[in-house]
């Protein structure tokens, strides 16, 4: 089928099978960002935002995605630049896998939270499994982030 | 052997500085740098049918149906590939695993086991088609339980053509794939004028590496015609080989690179995927591609050993450890890749720190069985060592009385001494001397961060929880002794910048950032002029790999060398061209320097178009320099659930010189937490029919944010002269403590003691409540 | 591989009943979040709820109806239903894997299925909360957990009840990111209580027996707590991975005596 996206503000149409989940598309086009850890909505690695809402795309159907806006890191460069740089600073760029995913879902947490705890922040993000850093390192990076801005 | 120069620098510009990764902005920008990003969109996609058998014959596979799928490109079995074993375990040659592995045979020997190799245009079409190959299996009895594997009737290496290179006492008739035993001193007399002696079991599981990035590889053939193998892989030219070996193409005409990797702890450094895909390109010369589920990756790659340990103590009173005896049996599964090396692992560094017993024995079996394959995972056989060992002398301090840190510092190895033997049976001075070694501070400083004479032994919370703290240490090793090796190219580019070429593999641990910094800091130059190029058998130099924690301190003095004779080599240069004794000629900080006159590194860069200069640097590993750790936990236990939380971790690390203390602590804290996963949460089920049940993150659990505790890090001010910049490694010795210091940590709040892991909130409410 | 042959994509109730009713091995599709626990399903005919307008809280004087696709998280950060009901939504719901599995996840695709694992069930059956369905009409979320439909139909809301407004709801994991080992909703109103025990592996029932005890006392002490709680470990408990039925068992009583005294906390 064919549908009509609207990746990171650009409209496109791209042809997908009945069954095919946002992650394979996304991939597909360009958004290398998106990445595959598990297919199994575990792990938070192939995060999105549908109509500003962090999503599994390994879970979302691509056909549901019609008429939505779909935003990805690319996307969002800039704001990843700047929270990118606090991770960075805290060495918590081991293989950057996970990474991506974790700072789309933070932007998308400031912008529904605005000014979380630490609690707030370690629930919001726990769906996104690192297994290199350990997590503190991310947390102080994100909320180096989180004050700066 | 070769000391570094013994002038430690003064001050230093950029190494044990916290510098910023140099792969990071674009890490953390989402580029699409890991292999699956860079796969040919063409690529034929590659799909592995596999075993439903524990263990069993294939009679026949029909793939005749399957073959006519639509974008069935080619259905592969075992007839169509090479009769040759190998070992896929990243080892240097001449390898000390059984080569006792196919990549298809007519026999599978567990579930997930490799059957057919299906490539077609689309997964979808690859599917379909792996769904119509009829297979017809003689099921043969499993062996699966690995501590009576030895007794039973059913072999799982029966076959006449696996062999190894030397003796590592593989006996596979009686499932046995290597056998270790020696002693060292004299542990009789040790036992005989111990005052106390305790004999403990210890089970450590099979644990996963779960790391984020699957395994995936991509191949294709060159304008050269030649096999490219793009792989996420910590063993380039281990992989090289076993591309060449095992289907029987020159060694010549194969080509690894390895992208950025999205993390490896081990289970990228046995070959999985590469050679389906490699396969697949060698028959239809075609690219290819594979991407294992994380299903596949759990079941069908490689996890830690599982041991059972038999360890025996013997001591005075007053706390003076005088012996070991140290029996083990680990399960290495359906292969024996790194089935000798983690005995040996174990056997040479679990016991290692109390260098004054009057000796040891050491006994450990590594057993095939019907299961998924053990391999290597940060921490190899000390891990699971250690568990035993400093749980044992956690429960002595407990018998006599005694801190079990005070007991510890009565028995300690000290700087300046030798550690009672050095890999594969070395006892020279110079080589096993301990130059570097900060036990006491590491103990110490972990007692401060975690508040351990206020908390010790533990304290009654009032409402059913109980708090507890508990202590362990840690050592590893810094590269393989005398076996491995590196070796880095710098080459002067016409800019007055320089090219690092190396075969380290980054995989998230920071080795391309770090052996810059060791490069830029000897050239002396900013680190933006080192540009770093990596992990390509065709350009790069030779490097073992990145395991045995050695790219910081073999590849780093491969590199140091290297810049230092690159230096020479600019010096000679420019004494030709300003017709100037070499002597005469001083450099400092990018300048070449001789009377009034000078020539900066990048005007000499022009000069030199018509010569290159480059330089390469080779190392071995020639000095037991192990890192140390300790590791302090306090954790509270809700008596009426059973629920262990780890409330906070300190550890304190003695990697020499901090290269990167960044990256070195953040190394520390991930290692640390998956310490504790292994101590609390992370486990392999068996259902009725003995088939795994966790091939997922739902049913596996890695800790999560939630579940981490505050974790603090610090580091001893420590000096290796052998090391580069006086450094040592790190990556593996983080995850070691953990397990042992959690286990004292609960006896310490409760009055029970575990020796089986994981610890689950089950275990603990039964234990408590018979 | 998850599969689908044909998709259907109604617009309507009507439409999507058509579909589902006539086609014999039709399924219904919700939230889809479940679909990847599977590692292969394939589906002939998939009838795609998605565009429905099923999602929605609505708050009437009387109780929240809910739309069934409305996702857990709507269910866990609505203001409105966490406030009346004191956080019980979003402390039911926050283990859940993540924010991302739960902006998906829908009540209806949690509900209609009866999941054994599923915090969320456990916690509306401790509430009083009837399910309305296209065909079948309104039925109480607790007969239907016992004895599900005779036949197909669609759930198009749930109607949680504001009669009870004091709740409590505890679990047991292991790590935060778990399926639950055992959870437990415990509510109160008038001094009535009803009790839901879930994750057992079983789906969720009431602690009919234990529910008695408590209702019947005069006053609630420890010795009723404590009679109450082995009641409820005399249900059904079960083993597989995550724990054995002995645990689950005694844990029954750990979570349930938690839950009663933070109602009775609540109520004081």
């Amino acid at each position: 089928m064919i549908i009509n996206l609207n990746i990171n503000g650009s409209n496109i149409k791209v042809e997908v099978k009945e069954d095919e989940y946002l992650s394979e598309t996304l991939r597909n086009n360009g958004c290398k960002s998106v990445k595959r850890g598990c297919d199994k909505s575990t792990c938070g690695a192939c995060t999105v935002l549908v109509d500003g809402i962090p999503v599994l795309s390994c879970s979302y159907f691509s056909h549901r995605a019609e008429g939505k806006s779909i935003t990805t890191l690319e996307g969002v460069i800039e704001e990843a630049e700047k929270l990118g740089e606090h991770i960075i600073n805290e060495g918590a760029d081991q293989c950057g896998f996970c990474t991506p995913s974790l700072a789309l879902t933070t932007i998308s947490m400031k912008r529904e939270l605005g000014n979380p705890t630490e609690e707030d922040i370690k629930h919001y993000i726990n769906g996104n499994l690192c297994r290199c850093t350990g997590y503190e390192a991310q947390m102080k990076g994100i909320k180096k982030y989180l004050e700066v801005e | 052997m070769k000391v570094l120069d013994k002038k430690r620098p003064k001050i230093l510009k950029i190494v044990n500085q916290p510098i910023p990764k140099r792969d990071g902005k674009k890490l953390v920008t989402g580029a699409a740098v890991y292999t699956d990003d860079l796969a040919p969109r063409d690529a034929l996609i590659v799909k592995i049918l596999r075993s439903k058998h524990h263990f069993a014959e294939i009679l026949n596979i029909d793939t005749e149906k399957a073959e006519k799928i639509e974008g069935v490109e080619c259905i592969l079995t075992y007839k169509d590939v090479p009769d040759v074993r190998i070992t896929r375990a990243g080892q240097t040659f001449p390898e000390p695993s059984p080569l006792d592995w196919k990549i298809l045979d007519n026999y599978v020997r567990y579930i997930g086991d490799e059957v057919a190799v299906i490539a077609a245009r689309n997964e979808e079409q690859a599917d379909k088609a792996m769904r119509l190959i009829k297979v017809d299996y003689r099921v043969i009895e499993p062996v699966l339980d690995y501590k009576t594997a030895v007794q039973s009737k059913s072999i799982v290496h029966f076959e006449k053509d696996s062999r190894v290179n030397y003796d590592i006492g593989f006996e596979p008739e009686k499932n046995i794939a290597s056998h270790l035993h020696f002693d060292i001193g004299d542990y009789e007399k040790g036992f005989r004028e111990s005052e106390i002696i305790l004999e403990r079991e210890y089970e450590t599981q099979a644990t996963n590496p779960a790391m984020m990035e699957p395994v995936t590889t991509y191949t294709y053939m060159d304008e050269y015609d030649r096999m490219t193998v793009v792989s996420a892989t910590q063993v380039p030219f281990h992989v090289r080989r076993m591309i060449a070996n095992s289907l029987n193409i020159p060694t010549s005409r194969v080509r690894v690179k390895k992208p950025r990797i999205g993390g490896g702890f081990g289970l990228k450094q046995t070959a999985a995927s590469e050679f389906f895909p490699a396969l697949v390109t060698l028959k239809t010369g075609k690219a290819a591609k594979i991407y294992y589920s994380r299903k596949e990756v759990f079941l069908a790659t490689t996890r830690r050993h599982p041991f059972l340990m038999k360890v025996k103590i013997g001591a005075n009173r007053d706390g003076k450890i005088k012996a070991f005896d140290f029996e083990a049996i680990s399960d290495t599964g359906a292969f024996g890749e790194h089935a000798s090396t983690v005995i040996e692992a174990c056997a040479e560094k679990s016991m290692a720190m109390y260098n004054k017993v009057d000796g040891y024995r050491f006994d450990a079996t590594a057993v095939y069985t019907n299961l998924p394959s053990s391999g290597a995972f940060r921490g190899y056989g000390k891990t699971q060592g250690l568990f035993a060992v400093e749980s044992i002398v956690n429960e002595l301090a407990k018998e006599i009385g005694m801190d079990p840190t005070e007991l510890r510092k009565m028995n300690l190895i000290k700087k300046g001494e030798n550690l009672l033997l050095g890999t594969n049976h070395v006892y020279e001075d110079d080589i096993i001397r301990q130059d570097s070694c900060e036990l006491d501070f590491l103990i110490d400083r972990g007692k401060e961060l975690i508040n351990w004479d206020e908390n010790y032994p533990g304290k009654d919370m009032g409402n059913g929880k109980f708090r507890g703290v508990g202590m362990a240490l840690s050592i590893q090793a810094s590269g393989v002794l005398n076996i491995d090796s590196a070796s880095a190219t710098l080459k002067f580019n016409s800019d007055g910048f320089f090219t690092l070429l190396i075969s380290a593999t980054d995989m998230g641990t920071g080795c391309d950032t770090i052996l810059s910094q060791m490069a830029a800091e000897t050239l002396q130059v900013p680190l933006e002029n080192i540009v770093v190029y990596a992990a390509d058998t065709d350009v790069t130099p030779y490097d073992d790999g990145s395991y045995a924690s050695s790219s910081t301190y073999v590849t780093g003095r491969a590199v140091v060398e290297a810049s230092e004779t690159i230096i020479e080599k600019l010096k000679k240069e420019v004494s030709e061209i300003s017709h100037t004794k070499i002597d005469e000629i001083e450099y400092d900080n990018g300048v070449f320097a001789w009377g009034e006159d000078s020539i900066s590194l990048k005007d000499l860069g022009y000069r030199l178009n018509c010569r290159q200069v480059m330089a390469t640097g080779s190392h071995t590993c020639s000095k037991e320099a192990p890192p140390y750790k300790s590791g302090f936990a306090l954790v509270e236990v809700d008596t009426e659930t059973g629920k262990v939380d780890v409330l906070e971790f300190a550890g304190v690390v003695d990697c020499g010189t901090v290269i990167n203390s960044n990256l070195c602590t953040v190394q520390t804290q991930g290692g640390i937490l998956q310490g504790i996963g292994m101590a609390l949460y992370e486990d392999i089920n068996h259902d009725f029919a003995g088939r795994e049940m966790n091939d997922s993150f739902m049913t596996y659990k890695i800790p999560t944010r939630k579940d981490s505790p505050k974790i603090m890090v610090d580091f001893a001010k420590s000096y290796e002269p052998t090391g580069p910049y006086g450094a040592k490694s790190i990556g593996e010795v983080v995850i070691n403590a953990a397990a042992p210091a959690i286990a004292d940590a609960i006896y310490n709040a409760i009055g029970v003691r575990f020796r089986k892991l994981p610890i689950t909130p089950e275990k603990v409410f039964f234990a408590l409540n018979k | 591989m998850i599969r689908i042959r044909n998709l259907n994509k109604p617009k309507t109730m009507e439409e999507a009943w058509e579909i589902y009713s006539n086609k014999n091995k039709a399924k219904l599709i919700a939230g889809g979040a479940f679909l990847r626990l599977s590692t292969d399903l394939y589906i002939g005919e998939a009838v795609d709820l998605f565009d429905l307008n099923l999602n929605g809280i609505k708050e009437t004087e009387d109780a929240f109806t809910v739309g069934a696709m409305t996702t857990l998280r709507q269910l866990e950060t609505d203001s409105a239903l966490n406030s009346w009901f004191d956080n019980y939504f979003a402390a039911a719901l926050k283990n859940i894997v993540g924010v991302q599995l739960r902006n998906i996840a829908t009540i209806g695709g949690t509900v209609y299925p009866r999941y054994g694992f599923s915090d969320l069930i456990t916690a509306l059956l401790a509430l009083d909360v009837d399910l309305q369905f296209y065909k079948s009409g309104r039925i109480s979320l607790e007969d239907y957990m016992e004895k599900g439909l005779l036949e197909k139909d669609i759930l198009v809301e749930i109607i949680i009840k504001k009669n009870i407004n004091n709740a409590s709801f505890k679990m047991m994991r292991n790590s935060k990111g778990d399926y639950a080992i055992l959870n437990c909703g415990v509510s109160c109103i008038h001094g009535k209580y009803r009790i839901a025990i879930g994750g057992r592996p079983g789906r969720a029932v009431l602690a009919t027996d234990a529910m008695e005890i408590l209702n019947a006392a005069e006053k609630i002490d420890e010795d009723i707590i404590g009679k109450a709680c082995n009641a409820a470990a005399e249900l059904a408990y079960g083993t597989n991975i995550f724990g054995s039925g002995q645990y689950r068992s005694a844990m029954s009583k750990v979570l349930l005596k938690r839950g009663i005294r933070e109602v009775l906390g609540n109520d004081n």
